[in-house]
């Protein structure tokens, strides 16, 4: 674990970025304090796939687990298909926007979840380190922001349950997962 | 799903109850298996904090569940971009106390939109808030509740029961109902005791 890690405290700045429904500048914000579950919040929000390469290149390599750009964006992938699967195991059904946006709604959700644990994990000295959660507490806020929009526990990835999504479903919800997105069948159009 | 996966998972996170906590055999609990949140898959990565050594054990109580249980709670609420979020119950259940917080009676005030007999001391340019409870003239811990921007709140509620400390969430619109689910988890958690016969049933 780096010594050099800032104060994980979350700012009213990165309270405000949720407000305004702003995944990127709210994951970035966690980034630069070397918020682990950030590496995979940015991957998941930055719009410009440039910017997670040179963070990644730039950025401390122990931070980043000594992974590339590849690894890291197969995760942020995994995550979109894990999550359009599992929205449809829990009822959801919607076109391809509204799937869109369901998965963009889950992540604010998720990072609402983040801020409320980081509080409590500094309010109550829960670990070694204020403010930085373990693998555990980012997996139990994870299952909590899945099981209010109804997806199965299984469809979260850090857990022995974690299904890495097979051929066919990356086939079929991969394109799902964009950054720079701009229109509503998901090639070329609206993520942010 | 493979099946093989599936079974070792649960074999698996129940190993995990058992071993990983530091808990002493007296201070287990025996809950139903299905409230159990999934254990975490070993990791090399060392970025992360290690483990809550105080932990008891993390269980979601499903929505419905609670409502069934609970007079008053809603199952589902209303949230940002007409979505409804489920309210499952969320508890963590550790061997030591939330970290005390002294109350400044001359700075209290009442946080609108929760339950009356809470009151917070933080000043109110911050977005999370010590909360206590009024019992007359004094203010006894109660938990915490953070300002979510869009008008709503959510809170950990802290609790005791006998030898376990409580944390769980709840949201603005479930406040009213604190104390039927304060009184709804020390049935719970007095049920889930081990004895010998739950032990060998579990």
């Amino acid at each position: 674990m780096s010594n050099s890690r800032p104060a994980l405290a979350v700012s009213p700045q990165e309270r405000a970025y949720l407000a305004q429904q702003d995944l990127e500048a709210f994951w970035y914000s966690r980034l630069q304090k070397k918020d682990p579950v950030s590496r995979i919040g940015y991957a998941l929000w930055v719009r410009d796939v440039e910017k997670l390469k040179t963070a990644i290149a730039l950025g401390d390599s122990a931070y980043w687990d000594n992974k590339g750009f590849v690894y890291w964006e197969f995760m942020a992938r995994s995550t979109v298909v894990n999550l359009s699967v599992g929205l449809q195991k829990g009822g959801f059904r919607g076109t391809i926007a509204q799937t869109r946006q369901k998965i963009r709604d889950v992540g604010l959700r998720v990072a609402h979840w983040h801020i409320n644990f980081i509080d409590r994990d500094i309010r109550e000295n829960i670990g070694k380190v204020p403010g930085l959660l373990s693998l555990k507490q980012m997996a139990e806020y994870h299952h909590l922001a899945f099981q209010e929009f109804g997806i199965p526990p299984n469809y979260y990835g850090g857990t022995w349950f974690g299904a890495i999504p097979d051929d066919l479903q990356f086939e079929t919800y991969g394109h799902l997962y964009c950054h720079d997105c701009d229109s509503s069948d998901g090639r070329n159009g609206v993520s942010q | 799903m493979k099946p093989i996966l599936i079974i070792t998972g649960l074999l698996l996170t129940g190993l995990l109850f058992f071993i990983d906590s530091h808990a002493t055999p007296a201070q287990k609990l025996c809950p139903p298996a299905e409230f159990l949140l999934p254990g975490v898959s070993a990791s090399t990565d060392q970025n992360f904090d290690i483990a809550d050594t105080y932990e008891v054990a993390s269980l979601m109580l499903p929505a419905e569940y609670v409502a069934g249980h609970v007079p008053g709670y809603h199952a589902e609420i209303n949230w940002l971009n007409n979505n409804t979020l489920k309210q499952p119950l969320y508890i963590n259940i550790r061997t030591v106390p939330a970290k005390a917080f002294t109350v400044n009676p001359s700075a209290v005030r009442a946080i609108a939109d929760l339950d009356a007999s809470l009151y917070t001391d933080t000043p109110s340019d911050e977005f999370s808030w010590n909360i206590s409870r009024r019992e007359g003239e004094n203010f006894l811990p109660w938990g915490s509740c953070s300002d979510n921007f869009n008008g709503s709140r959510s809170c950990f509620r802290n609790l005791n029961v006998g030898k376990y400390w409580l944390t769980y969430n709840v949201e603005a619109e479930n406040i009213a109902a604190y104390l039927q689910i304060d009184q709804f988890l020390v049935t719970q958690v007095t049920a889930w005791s081990c004895n010998q016969q739950r032990q060998v049933e579990n």
